[in-house]
């Protein structure tokens, strides 16, 4: 023990357990700080993740006012794609949210509610298991079965909320004009899990997918569509998959029916002017930056504007690593300086490709009054309009 | 069987192979294998006892043949060839048996350890038994050296090789020799004048007698062996006469083609169509650029035809082909600037006041663009507007997985070189943006503090990106030190960019048979004990083309460089190993494979004697004709057929016995 009481006796037991937990990704910061200053909350809050780093480098743990605030990080990926040393600083921050769940700290409330929503019936909001496939029932989507070339997987939101099932109504519509072999995993899919590794839940997470996967397994599909860039992710990265079974986000798959000219549009959509916004687990996250482009620029009448902070740089929505159910005050709201920077370069449609973003940009909307001038909407929802 | 009397000698290396398996049993199992007199340990071989210790046992016990269980060959194979030799024996009776790299290093366990040395002493035992003596050829090296790119570092060692006597040929790309140095307008950290400690060594090189020299011409062939090398150099058509060209510069100041932007001022400027990059150019005749010349591209104008008072221009010139002989190249090829456009965050290219380094470099040059001023743009021009504030952020595309992982070495003193001119100029206020500042050279950390002491702001963290508000740029940053995020605004943001490998660095140094590492900088025999040899023999290294370094460390590699080469053409002669391929004249079927597969370009057709024949001097001993001969008529000294399958036998019996 230190014989000054001001003195911190760095916890190398917490060190080695951070440092596994984050699969080691923190020996390789040399704190540069480029993650902290390219990180948008900064625009809205505070958030320093070179510190929360170091922290873990030295063996120091959070004080509990700075792991409450661990956890208004959107895991948006801005640090990790500037990182110089190639940090997985997202996982880093799993790790550190991990640590405090199991240690016991306080969770703020709103992410325990979800956690817990999560945890009983697969899905953040608390809501049946058997009416998961409510927004289907008008619409004779069929189940997958072993014939089943294209798995849908549709992932909570575009289910249970009833602003996001558009989007899911969309791509039924899309796949059933475009005869496709598709169908649903109905009340058997569980939630993706992405999110709730990101929340530190990594043993939940292991749980949802393992059910998911066996649903596959018996399934075979050649290619599953996910709605959500989150659960495109987590299919990407951790999924246990049938060798040949693809996965593409509903983004690069229309693409492809546009190429092979299989979806053809009927109607137009005269003089919308429309900005796309790259959701965080599309592009840095994948790397998916043109094919949703390439969708928009197809329909007819849209008019493609880029925003000034595009692609790599596109600021996040603020909805990821589960602030998607938080209560962020207004002003810390990455939503509005991203709402701003579209209403600036003159849209009328701010389109997006994830239900996180247009869940947040809805409400941006809504609190800055701004339904006379704009409206975000879903790219498969403007796809289904001109069909 | 052949007859023979083995020797195997067991190294401990220290530790390093005693340590992980049992000397004693490895022993023990050596010397019962077939035609071994004696096996012995020591704890260094290579050292003199190490050695006298062979050499006892060579004329004690009639050993015909040696093995020495150790380092690998790349380490002691020539000296333990030295040390057989002293004791009357032919040097090629030894055989390698390397039980540290590929064994005691790499094998964990010590029980498999122990068994695979066991097969590697087998295999070089059964192997050594079937070498036969071979003797080395004795090559006279041509007295005259080559060396490719006149920055600092080509422009040093030609001068010492020229000094001494020895005939340069001085290769150059562009229209004149200076490489970047030829840019800078200060150096650090003493701030000498760049151009007054390099245009006297430019004029030097223009007037010596020993020196050859090719600018705007570049490497077309090259082939021949250590001593004897042939480089074919084509040199591009300048459309001057150089005989009667006198530099006075009429055609350059008459040429109505005035806004084709300067390579030497990386487009901050403009040149001519007829032009010389910069004043001080060496030599100092011009060259026309074809391919915005209104002549070559319209049949009309020829301005500087009439003007030129000594009929001087010459539209025909085509280009021409020189064939030189060279017992040495010294490759001096230099770098390449960064350029961080790839790195969206911070708008370089896209916002009219981000500079990259090289281009501070020319503004700050007395004699560039902006008359050494440092000025702002609008609209992509300079005003004649100053910045007040200034931003210089360190380690763009250097230490950066995204880009070069490696430290530039010079971007953190050339930083804060900015940092006083520009203030000194402009009178601004210099915000550094680091990670840590590497100040490891003579004189450097004094010279970091002096500029902290002249009021340079140091703030410590990579900037997350710039953005642009009106007329200011705005660097957001983590201060780490005060663990604030800051939004920093100036007039002007520098990109302290990286040295990177020339684009082309791989196609050259395939040219000449050596290798690049992993981020294409050619790659030296050895980081620490040859750092300007190369795996080919008489080629040799200088300056950046082998890794980012700054003026000091250039000069210092180039006069390296010409030490290796000199000592090649003093002495004379190079020795060649002998372990070629050989042809069977009375099995060759003329079918040519070889000669299709030969690199070396070592193999022709006796068109006589149908049959394919190897120059000697050119064969590297690769392997690739004896494999590929169908009569199995190709033999290859060293490596034959016999030796070989006598190693796998080796192993595989070894195998069996444990088996």
């Amino acid at each position: 023990m230190s014989t000054f009481s001001r003195y911190v006796v760095p916890d190398l037991e917490f060190r080695k357990k951070i440092v596994s937990l984050s699969q080691d990704n923190i020996n390789y910061c040399y704190q540069c700080s480029n993650c902290t200053g390219i990180c948008p909350l900064n625009m809205v809050s505070k958030f320093n993740p070179r510190e929360i780093i170091h922290w873990g480098q030295l063996g120091l743990k959070m004080l509990p006012m700075d792991f409450e605030r661990l956890w208004s990080c959107t895991t948006c990926g801005a640090c990790e794609y500037v990182c110089p040393k190639e940090v997985k600083i997202t996982e880093i921050i799993a790790a550190n949210r991990s640590y405090g769940i199991e240690a016991g700290d306080k969770v703020p409330a709103t992410y325990t509610t979800t956690l817990e929503s999560f945890y009983s019936y697969g899905n953040p909001f608390g809501l049946g298991v058997d009416a998961r496939t409510d927004w289907a029932n008008d619409l004779d989507v069929p189940i997958a079965n072993k014939e089943t070339k294209i798995l849908y997987f549709v992932g909570c939101n575009a289910s249970y909320d009833p602003r996001s099932q558009s989007i899911a109504r969309g791509l039924v519509n899309i796949f059933k004009n475009t005869n496709l072999n598709y169908g649903i995993m109905g009340n058997k899919e569980k939630d993706c899990g992405n999110c709730i590794y990101f929340m530190g839940e990594t043993e939940l997470s292991d749980h949802e997918r393992s059910q998911n996967e066996s649903v596959i397994q018996e399934v075979q599909p050649e290619v599953i569509v996910t709605t959500s860039p989150h659960s495109y992710n987590i299919f990407k990265e951790k999924y246990e998959l049938p060798k040949d079974t693809e996965v593409f986000h509903y983004t690069q798959y229309l693409d492809q029916l546009i190429k092979d000219g299989k979806l053809e549009f009927t109607k137009s959509l005269p003089d919308t002017n429309v900005t796309y916004h790259d959701p965080c687990y599309l592009g840095r996250h994948n790397d998916i930056y043109d094919e949703p482009r390439r969708v928009l620029e197809a329909i007819p009448g849209v008019k493609l504007a880029e925003m000034p902070n595009n692609r790599q740089l596109s600021i996040c929505c603020g909805g990821g690593g589960g602030n998607a159910w938080a209560e962020t005050e207004v002003e810390e709201r990455l939503s509005i300086p991203r709402l701003n920077e579209a209403v600036d370069v003159g849209a009328s449609v701010l389109a997006t490709a994830c239900y996180f973003c247009l869940q947040m940009f809805d409400d941006a909307i809504k609190v800055k009054n701004r339904e006379q001038d704009i409206q975000a909407k879903d790219i498969a929802e403007l796809v289904a309009e001109a069909l | 069987m052949e007859d023979g009397r083995i020797g195997v000698f067991i190294c401990h290396c220290g530790t390093n192979i005693a340590g992980k398996i049992s000397i004693e049993e490895l022993k023990n199992f050596a010397s019962t294998l077939p035609h071994v007199v004696t096996a012995r340990d020591t704890t260094y071989t290579c050292s003199e006892i190490g050695q006298s210790s062979i050499q006892e046992a060579i004329s004690e016990l009639n050993l015909t043949h040696v093995v020495v269980a150790a380092c690998s060959p790349s380490m002691h194979e020539k000296t333990f060839r030295g040390t057989i030799q002293k004791s009357g024996l032919n040097p090629y009776m030894l055989a390698i048996a390397n039980i540290r790299e590929m064994n005691t290093w790499v094998t964990e366990d010590s029980e498999k350890s122990l068994e695979k040395a066991k097969k590697l002493v087998a295999a070089a035992v059964r192997r050594v038994i079937t070498q036969e003596p071979l003797e080395e050829e004795k090559l006279a090296v041509t007295p005259r050296v080559v060396v490719v790119g006149a920055g600092i570092a080509g422009i040093e060692a030609s001068l010492q090789l020229a000094n001494a006597d020895k005939e340069v040929v001085l290769v150059e790309r562009e229209p004149s020799i200076g490489g970047q140095m030829a840019r800078f307008d200060k150096t650090f950290p003493t701030l000498d004048c760049a151009s007054c400690i390099l245009t006297p060594k430019m004029v030097e090189v223009g007037q010596h007698p020993n020196i050859t020299l090719l600018t705007y011409s570049e490497i077309e062939d090259f082939s021949g062996v250590p001593g004897q090398f042939n480089v074919r150099i084509r040199r591009k058509a300048k459309s001057v006469n150089e005989e009667l060209c006198t530099g006075c510069g009429i055609c350059e100041e008459k040429c109505p083609i005035k806004k084709i932007p300067s390579e030497f001022y990386m487009g901050l400027g403009n040149r001519k169509a007829i032009y010389r990059p910069f004043p001080q150019a060496v030599p100092q005749y011009p060259v026309i650029d074809r391919e915005n010349c209104t002549y070559f591209l319209k049949g009309k104008c020829k301005i500087c035809e009439k003007e030129c008072p000594t009929e001087a221009i010459d539209y025909e010139q085509e280009d021409t082909f020189i064939d030189v002989e060279a017992g040495a190249i010294i490759l001096a090829t230099g770098f390449e600037p960064y350029d961080p456009s790839n790195i969206p965050q911070y708008h370089y290219g896209e916002y009219d006041n981000i500079f990259r380094a090289i281009e501070v470099e020319t503004m700050l040059n007395a004699s560039g663009p902006t008359d050494g001023k440092f000025l702002l743009r609008k609209d992509g021009k300079f005003t004649d507007e100053s910045p007040k504030t200034v931003g210089i952020i360190h380690c763009v595309g250097s230490r950066d997985n995204n880009y070069n992982s490696y430290c530039s070495r010079v971007c953190c003193m050339y930083s804060l070189k900015y940092a006083h001119l520009i203030k000194e100029r402009t009178d601004a206020t210099i915000f550094q943006f680091y990670i840590d500042i590497r100040a490891f050279g003579k004189g450097y950390e004094e010279f970091y503090d002096r500029l902290q002491k002249e009021g340079v702001v140091f703030i410590r963290g990579k900037p997350g990106q710039i953005l642009q508000d009106k007329d200011k740029l705005i660097v957001q940053v983590e201060d780490t030190l005060s663990q604030k995020a800051l939004h920093v605004p100036v007039d002007t943001v520098i990109l302290s960019s990286a040295l990177s490998a020339r684009s082309d660095a791989r196609q050259v140094a395939s040219t000449f048979g050596i290798g690049c590492g992993a981020e294409d900088f050619f790659r030296e025999l050895h980081p620490k004990m040859a750092p300007v040899d190369t795996q080919v023999d008489a080629i040799f290294l200088a300056g950046t083309c082998q890794g980012p370094k700054d003026i000091p460390d250039s000069v210092a590699q180039g006069a390296a460089a010409a030490a290796g080469a000199l000592r090649l053409i003093s002495r004379g002669h190079v020795m060649i190993e002998p372990m070629i391929a050989s042809i069977d004249e009375d099995v060759c079927s003329n079918c040519k494979m070889c000669i299709s597969v030969c690199p070396y370009d070592a193999i022709a057709e006796d068109t006589e004697k149908k049959v394919a024949v190897i120059t000697a001097s050119k064969c590297k001993g690769c392997g690739l004709c004896p494999a590929i001969c169908p009569s199995s008529a190709i033999h290859q000294a060293f490596y034959s057929d016999e030796a070989i399958l006598a190693e796998i036998a080796g192993i595989v019996e070894t195998a069996q016995l444990k088996g």
